[in-house]
């Protein structure tokens, strides 16, 4: 629920210094969401195969944060997976990674766990039902893509605005070849119309260096052998029109060359080590605080025999004991069929049970097909030593009093603990399965998790947890058609501070029984904090089954799951519980995957334990939620790219507050409807190559009982202008305005956003600069209220906020040859509130790249 | 008939010869059917036009019927211009090429009369013919070593894919892993590869090239995918 005091400040900023390179300003921004305290700007497109960079802050700085995370699935995906955020000051920061950006899309929420083991998250509502959505389109063809880019198709199709069809072959070097100097030779054939190519209009660029003169020109190919080429990255780029004077796409691609001594060295067939590794400084100074953080990254990977490797280390000066570890090490030694993994591993064994969860430990596997085993052990959590409030005795009263360790003032407090710890965690998971997963895969999983109380660290509830459970998978023709099923059961031991039951008490309680409870400490702590204290109820009962099929342009994905009221794994514990439904997804390509068309149902039933607490006040909730979504990718040029989608859920507990006011303030009844258009347009003009695009984004919730105060709107637009020059130089210009009303209009912020940023190529690309201005205005406003979030007689309206954001960034990476290179950005930003303070922040950061 | 329709019949006739003969003879001869992107040691070219041979580097286009010539430990590796074709002549060889371009694709002979030679064709929308005086390999889209001796025996040993041996005596296919053997006057035979006739040595020039890509997996760890070739 929202309430107007809890309306924001502040709004996010759109460029920090992770944007210094240029960015497509349509990928980033469409509305800002701070009811929460999270205040981010949500992505609304992205491309696939390019990663995706999510920013958040804290709305008050003086929250403390224990940790961010982003939580993310592929669109039409059942469960989540996260990563954490990276902190700066007062922002985090994280990106998708490139192999999970694919079409249709991604969903997404953020959630920070506080240090007070509170939790906030953006959306602020139901993000799980109601994550964020990224549409992702496909990745760019040749034709489209950026001069810059290393690996450009070696095949073109090109069609001139006459209609004229033209092949063009890269004949030599390869996009991305490395190759000797004196084997350099340029070639590029021609198949289709070629009687309608202007021969005179082939133009024939190397390093923005006019050579056409120097080529040999046929219809059917170019050809151009220099003399001789320097070491290191070169570019070429190839203009070519039709007899009409209507010209194609440039044809444009990179090589390497290589010396003579890296000639003589790539010979030698072997290579046994490669890697990378860079040191990494950044600084931010926000207004009287300054956050310096040095990194460093290393990493290795070989192949000898059968046997491949890898290893990585990462190092940060944020790692702090106090603070669940931030380094990261891992070695990685195996085979196709038998591996290990030390250090720091993620294991995926069961989406219920285990689902990339860290461990600091060990991870094993044995795949022989017909029977695998996988281990993990380790440590999932360290142990971090809480703070007790110092205790003093007033003179006068004699009542101990709690001194807070930080500030030194008497604070009052029930249990004496300033701040709580954390137990050293460890876990324990085995999974045996049958069969190679090819076709079929039959698993048994045991997970066991357990806090260590050896140590006391002023923890609270130490917990001890038991999961298995079995899962099933059949699987025909490479995957297209998939049937998956899983269940899984858990015991939870919630506070083992105790320890475990003696025969006695077990026997009060349930009468004889033939062991003793203590006995089987070891294995699993039974005492009365067993969740659930009646297992034959099932309340701790997850399963899940998903129905895949990939057919004649259908994407079908069907999964229906049932979670427990009281079903926990402390090795996924972030799972939805209680809550029972389904979800079907098609994604349906048609005109030779040139239009998708995305459909989507959803009908869920969450809160089941409600029924049976004898509570009148809470009632299971119903959510079902239809979307509909249609995206055009033409081949041609001259043609527009579209995205429209529309998204109607409705929350409904059954409640009426009309028969019973008094739960006016807690019954769920309401509909959301998102709409988004966007129109993309390559377009040539003034011999320019221009992307144009447009964004509009609508949402609208409004309360079923007219709780005005609970309603929310929002409209965005945007449109930005990505230009790519002759020369190296690239700019986008981008503006946005966005209409926020909340507490049904009560309050609403309104902000306008402008920004330019350039990127120009030196030395042969080796030095890449950027460079990009931001203006952001906004004007918060909201009407007095009562405690009721009702407008008072005589109400009057007031900004909270009207401030101007600057922000000025400039940065370049040089390549210094193919092994070395060096990074250095900086962000100069004003920030002035007219109601509130301005400040200045300044970041710099520098990174140092070696690759062997 | 009378002497002046004889007289006219053969004036017709000679005239529809001469623009049949004119026809053929102008009928446009394909050009840059190949490119030579590389040559070690002693290469000469000839025209198919020409009398004269020219020393071969990289970069001569090839038009068809155009021939190519290999001495003493050298190589030349040539491209064709349709698919990227890849074929690598070793020492003492001599052949010719031969093409003949379409819209969006070409037809590819290639006369071998004598020596070693490696051909890998990929995604090719239409048959690559090798042609030696024991017979023809049809290929589509694999990669093979061919032998042609002295006196015109050929034999064909397939990497991957399928070569199809024609000759007046019979035909035969041979599969990856597998020797091919045509003679004149005798059908072509299949057996399998001896591990003594294994080649390799398409492989001996060529410099290790690598095409990586860095991209993350969904728990944040680095991949690499190297693709290591030749």
């Amino acid at each position: 629920m929202v309430s107007a005091r809890r309306l924001f400040i502040y709004i996010l900023f759109l460029l920090s210094f992770g944007t210094l390179v240029t960015i497509d300003i349509d990928s980033i921004l469409a509305n800002e969401q701070t009811l929460s305290g999270i205040i981010h700007f949500p992505v609304k497109n992205a491309q696939e195969g390019q990663s995706i960079y999510i920013n958040a802050k804290i709305e008050d700085p003086n929250i403390k944060v224990e940790y961010m995370r982003l939580y993310y699935r592929p669109k039409g995906g059942s469960n989540f997976q996260y990563q954490e955020m990276q902190e700066q000051l007062n922002s985090y920061s994280v990106e998708i990674p490139t192999s999970e950006v694919k079409m249709p899309g991604i969903e997404y929420f953020i959630m920070a766990i506080l240090t007070d083991h509170s939790m906030i998250t953006s959306p602020p509502s139901n993000p799980y039902y109601s994550p964020y959505e990224i549409s992702v389109e496909p990745g760019k063809t040749a034709e489209h893509a950026p001069i810059r880019a290393s690996q450009t198709a070696r095949k073109s199709f090109l069609e001139s605005k006459s209609g004229v069809q033209l092949e063009t072959i890269i004949l030599s070097p390869e996009p991305g070849e490395w190759i000797p100097s004196d084997e350099v030779i340029i070639a590029v054939s021609f198949l289709g119309d070629v009687e309608n190519l202007d021969l005179r209009s082939i133009k024939l660029f190397v390093d923005d260096q006019n050579l056409t003169a120097k080529a040999e020109i046929t219809s059917n190919m170019i050809s151009f052998v220099p003399a001789k080429f320097p070491p290191g990255k070169h570019q070429i780029r190839l203009e070519l029109s039709d007899i009409q004077g209507n010209r194609f796409n440039d044809v444009a691609w990179q090589f390497s060359v290589i010396s003579e001594k890296q000639n003589d060295r790539t010979k030698d067939k072997k290579l046994p080590l490669a890697g990378n590794a860079f040191v990494e400084w950044k600084s931010e100074k926000f207004s009287d605080s300054t956050l310096t953080i040095s990194n460093f990254d290393a990493s290795f990977r070989g192949k000898y025999g059968m046997i491949e490797y890898r290893g990585r280390a990462f190092i940060t000066s944020r790692e702090k004991s106090q603070f669940q570890p931030r380094n990261r090490f891992s070695l990685e030694v195996g085979t196709s069929w038998i591996g290990a993994k030390l250090g720091d591993t993620y294991p995926r064994f069961n989406e219920l049970i285990l689902w990339g969860k860290r461990v600091r430990g060990i991870e094993a596997f044995l795949k022989l097909g017909f029977f695998n085993l996988e281990f993990a052990h380790g440590q999932t959590q360290r142990k971090i030593a809480g703070i007790p409030y110092d205790e003093t005795t007033d003179p006068a009263t004699g009542i101990t009093q709690y001194v807070n360790p930080v500030t030194g003032l008497v604070e009052s407090s029930s249990t004496g603990i300033y701040k709580y710890g954390t137990f050293k965690q460890t876990l324990l998971a085995i999974r045996p399965s049958f069969g190679s997963g090819k076709n079929f895969q039959f698993g048994l999983n045991f997970v066991k998790v357990r806090d260590d109380t050896s140590f006391s660290t002023y923890g609270r509830r130490p917990k001890d947890n038991l999961i298995l459970g079995p899962d099933i998978l059949l699987a025909f023709d490479n995957h297209r058609i998939e049937l998956k099923a899983s269940s899984a059961f858990s015991l939870l031991a919630d506070d083992i501070s105790t320890g475990s039951l003696s025969k006695a008490d077990l026997d009060s309680a349930l009468g004889e029984v033939p062991f003793d409870p203590s006995q089987f400490d070891k294995y699993f702590i039974l005492n009365a904090s067993l969740i659930p204290t009646d297992p034959s109820k099932l309340t701790s009962l997850a399963y899940q089954a998903s129905f895949k099929f990939n057919y004649f342009g259908n994407n079908i994905n069907i999964i229906y799951k049932s979670i427990g009221s009281q079903y926990l794994s402390l090795a996924n514990a972030y799972l939805r519980r209680d809550l029972k439904g389904f979800s079907i997804y098609d994604r349906i390509r048609l005109y030779q995957n040139r239009v998708y068309l995305n459909l989507g149902y959803e009908k869920y039933v969450e809160g089941l334990s409600y029924n049976d607490d004898e509570n009148d006040a809470t009632k299971p909730t119903d959510y079902n939620a239809l979307a509909i979504g249609v995206s055009f990718y033409p081949r041609q040029e001259y043609l527009p790219k579209v995205n429209v989608n529309w998204k109607n859920l409705n929350r409904n507990d059954g409640l009426d507050i009309n028969l019973n006011p008094t739960i006016a303030s807690y019954a769920i009844n309401y509909r959301n409807n998102d709409v988004s258009v966007q129109l993309g347009y390559d377009v040539q003009f003034l011999d320019l190559n221009h992307t144009f695009t447009i964004n509009y984004f609508m949402n609208d919730r409004s309360d079923g009982f007219n709780r005005t105060y609970l309603n929310l709107a929002n409209d965005l637009q945007m449109v930005s202008l990505r230009t790519a020059y002759q020369i190296p130089l690239i700019t986008v210009i981008s503006y946005a305005t966005n209409k926020n009303k909340v507490v049904g209009g009560l309050s609403t912020f309104k902000y306008n956003m402008f920004n330019i940023s350039a990127d120009y190529s030196l030395l042969n690309r080796r030095l890449n600069l950027a460079g990009s201005v931001n203006t952001t205005s906004a004007v918060g406003s909201s009407m007095s209220v009562d405690s009721l979030n009702n407008p008072l007689p005589q109400p009057t309206m007031s900004d909270y906020t009207d401030y101007q954001r600057t922000a000025f960034n400039i940065g370049g990476n040089f390549q210094i040859n193919s092994y070395h290179s060096l990074l250095l950005e900086m962000s100069f930003i004003d920030f002035n509130d007219k109601l509130n303070k301005a400040y200045n922040d300044s970041i710099i950061r520098f990174r140092y790249e070696f690759r062997y | 008939m009378d002497k002046i329709n004889k007289v006219k019949i053969i004036v017709i006739i000679l005239i529809v010869a001469f623009f049949f003969n004119e026809g053929i003879s102008q009928t446009p001869k394909s050009e840059d059917v190949a490119i030579i992107l590389k040559t070690k040691g002693d290469v000469k070219v000839k025209k198919e036009e020409e009398q004269k041979w020219f020393k071969g580097t990289r970069g001569i286009r090839l038009d068809s019927g155009d021939i190519v010539k290999t001495y003493e430990k050298s190589l030349a590796a040539i491209m064709f211009t349709d698919d990227k074709s890849l074929l690598k002549v070793r020492d003492n060889a001599a052949l010719a090429i031969r093409g003949k371009r379409l819209k969006t694709t070409m037809t590819k002979r290639i006369v071998c009369s004598m020596g070693n030679f490696w051909l890998k064709v990929t995604q090719q929308k239409s048959k690559v013919l090798v042609e030696t005086p024991s017979g023809i390999a049809a290929v589509k889209g694999t990669e093979f070593y061919g032998v042609v001796d002295e006196n015109g025996n050929t034999m064909i040993i397939v990497i991957e894919g399928i070569v199809q041996l024609i000759n007046k005596l019979g035909e035969a296919l041979v599969e990856a892993g597998q020797t091919g053997i045509m003679s004149k006057g005798l059908p072509p035979k299949v057996f399998k590869t001896d591990s003594s006739q294994k080649m390799k040595w398409a492989d001996e020039d060529k410099i290790t090239k690598e095409l990586e890509f860095e991209f993350q997996d969904g728990n944040g760890n680095k991949k690499y995918l190297k693709i290591i070739y030749h």
